[in-house]
């Protein structure tokens, strides 16, 4: 006779079972991930599958927070864990304890989801980035207190543009504390308003040394800042998530001293060019003003300012000229054509003209008044006859008084 | 009056000496603008010349508070030994 197990004992049997395997205590197995959920309380379920077979997956919570990319339907992946049973349902499943991508490391899927996330969101857009100050009067420094990135930045900053004033934050670049410490970094500069840019960076690392980089806070962190942010992470060759965040990525860390900060004698060059052209530009106003007051000066208005200035008037005046003289002219002949009028007439009247029939005139000689009777000279005064033509010098011999005859 | 930047008094600067190259101003506003120009390099010139060098150190208080140092003395040394190259 059989004995007769309780569903529970039956489970509990085989998940006995199954717990002593030495095989499926812990081992490797690759698949495809599939209907990859996770759920509230935090643990993740998928089902991990290949051609011909599938089997169920759970990932607790406590594991699955230390994956650095989040598992995705149809990825090919690598998965360590154990087999056993859950009892409540009577299913085995892989109890999974890490997973790696297949093919590309994790590091690397991780560094591409979270690129591909951000910049989904926009923390990579152009119109999000700031422009560096032209002249940066303090610049924020986040790096390593140790190590040769510092001293270089320093030395570059010197060099191009002494007096600058540097705020260094020093920081863990690299290890479990330094995506937090980057990121307070950044956090206190734009709080404390303490710098016009930031320049962040360390110097060339495996990718996992640049991890920081990499991490989402710090992304965040740099997005966030107000200050313009240059980021400045590793060689040439190295791209971190930082460097897409940044307003700037600057190849390496002095590079980014090169571009933070102006060589002072190229900026005082350029503005002396400045202070030429602007002196430049009002002499040459000044001469054009100059030149057009000369050729005013030079004008007819200026050499003949009646003929200009009075113009039509002029005209008048002109006008008004001939008419005046015209009048006066008239006026002249006028009056000339009187006179020969008048002065015939006076012809008539002249004595010379009664001299002409035969009278003459007698004056003394010595007071010149006409002698009209004969008592008005004795015997001896001496008279002039003024004849027609000619005149005689006379002497009075008689003087005879003509009786009245009234 | 919001004090004005470097970089903002040499935008300014570059404005004035363009508008002036231009030459379709009356003479007064030249003159003005001119003037303005003067100043601008001169406090160009001034920024230029300014010098507060000095290296300070952001760091954690002893409650996690920001704390801004002068200088790490250890740091300065370690320029000063870098400057003598």
């Amino acid at each position: 006779m059989l004995r007769v197990f309780t569903v529970s004992e039956l489970n509990g049997h085989i998940k006995n079972l199954l717990d002593n395997d030495p095989l499926l205590l812990n081992l490797w197995v690759k698949g495809e991930i599939s209907n990859f959920k996770q759920a509230a309380s935090g643990h993740l379920y998928f089902t991990l599958k290949d051609e011909f077979s599938t089997i169920k997956a759970v990932m607790f919570r406590s594991r699955g927070r230390r994956l650095l990319f989040t598992p995705e339907d149809g990825m090919s992946v690598r998965v360590r864990g154990y087999v056993s049973v859950y009892p409540r349902d009577g299913t085995y499943q892989l109890y999974v304890e890490e997973i790696e991508p297949e093919g590309t490391g994790a590091l690397y899927l991780a560094f591409e989801q979270l690129k591909h996330r951000l910049e989904k969101e926009g923390l990579f857009a152009r119109e999000h980035k700031k422009k560096l100050p032209l002249l940066p009067r303090r610049i924020g420094i986040i790096t390593s207190p140790t190590g040769a990135v510092l001293r270089d930045m320093v030395r570059i900053i010197r060099r191009r543009w002494p007096g600058l004033q540097i705020v260094f934050v020093p920081v863990q670049v690299q290890g479990e504390s330094a995506p937090r410490e980057i990121a307070r970094a950044l956090y206190w500069l734009n709080r404390m308003d303490a710098c016009d840019v930031i320049i962040v960076g360390r110097g060339g690392g495996s990718l996992e040394e640049l991890w920081a980089f990499n991490t989402e806070v710090v992304a965040r962190s740099i997005f966030a800042s107000t200050i313009p942010v240059v980021s400045a992470v590793g060689h040439e060759t190295d791209f971190t998530i930082a460097d897409w965040v940044a307003d700037v990525r600057a190849p390496t860390p002095s590079a980014a001293a090169e571009m933070v900060v102006p060589v002072r004698e190229e900026m005082a060059r350029y503005l002396g060019v400045l202070e030429g052209r602007l002196l430049r530009a009002v002499r040459e106003k000044l001469q054009f003003y100059r030149a057009r007051l000369d050729s005013c000066c030079r004008s007819r208005v200026f050499r003949f300012p009646v003929d200009i200035l009075c113009g039509s008037r002029g005209q008048v005046v002109d006008d008004l000229y001939r008419r005046l003289t015209r009048a006066m002219e008239q006026y002249r002949q006028h009056q000339q054509s009187r006179l020969a009028l008048l002065s015939g007439r006076l012809q008539a009247l002249s004595p010379l003209a009664t001299l002409a029939r035969g009278y003459s005139i007698c004056t003394r000689l010595d007071t010149g008044m006409v002698v009209r009777q004969a008592g008005e000279v004795k015997p001896g005064d001496r008279v002039k006859v003024e004849l027609h033509r000619g005149r005689l010098s006379c002497k009075v011999e008689e003087a005879v008084m003509e009786q009245e005859t009234d | 009056m919001k004090k004005l930047t470097f970089e903002e008094a040499l935008a300014r600067l570059e404005a004035v000496v363009r508008e002036l190259e231009e030459g379709q101003l009356p003479l007064e506003k030249s003159l003005a603008l001119f003037g303005e120009g003067i100043t601008l390099t001169r406090f160009c010139h001034q920024e230029l010349e300014k010098a507060e060098e000095r290296i300070s150190i952001l760091t954690a208080g002893d409650k996690g508070e920001p704390v801004l140092r002068d200088y790490d003395p250890s740091l300065v040394d370690l320029l000063n030994s870098e400057r003598k190259e």
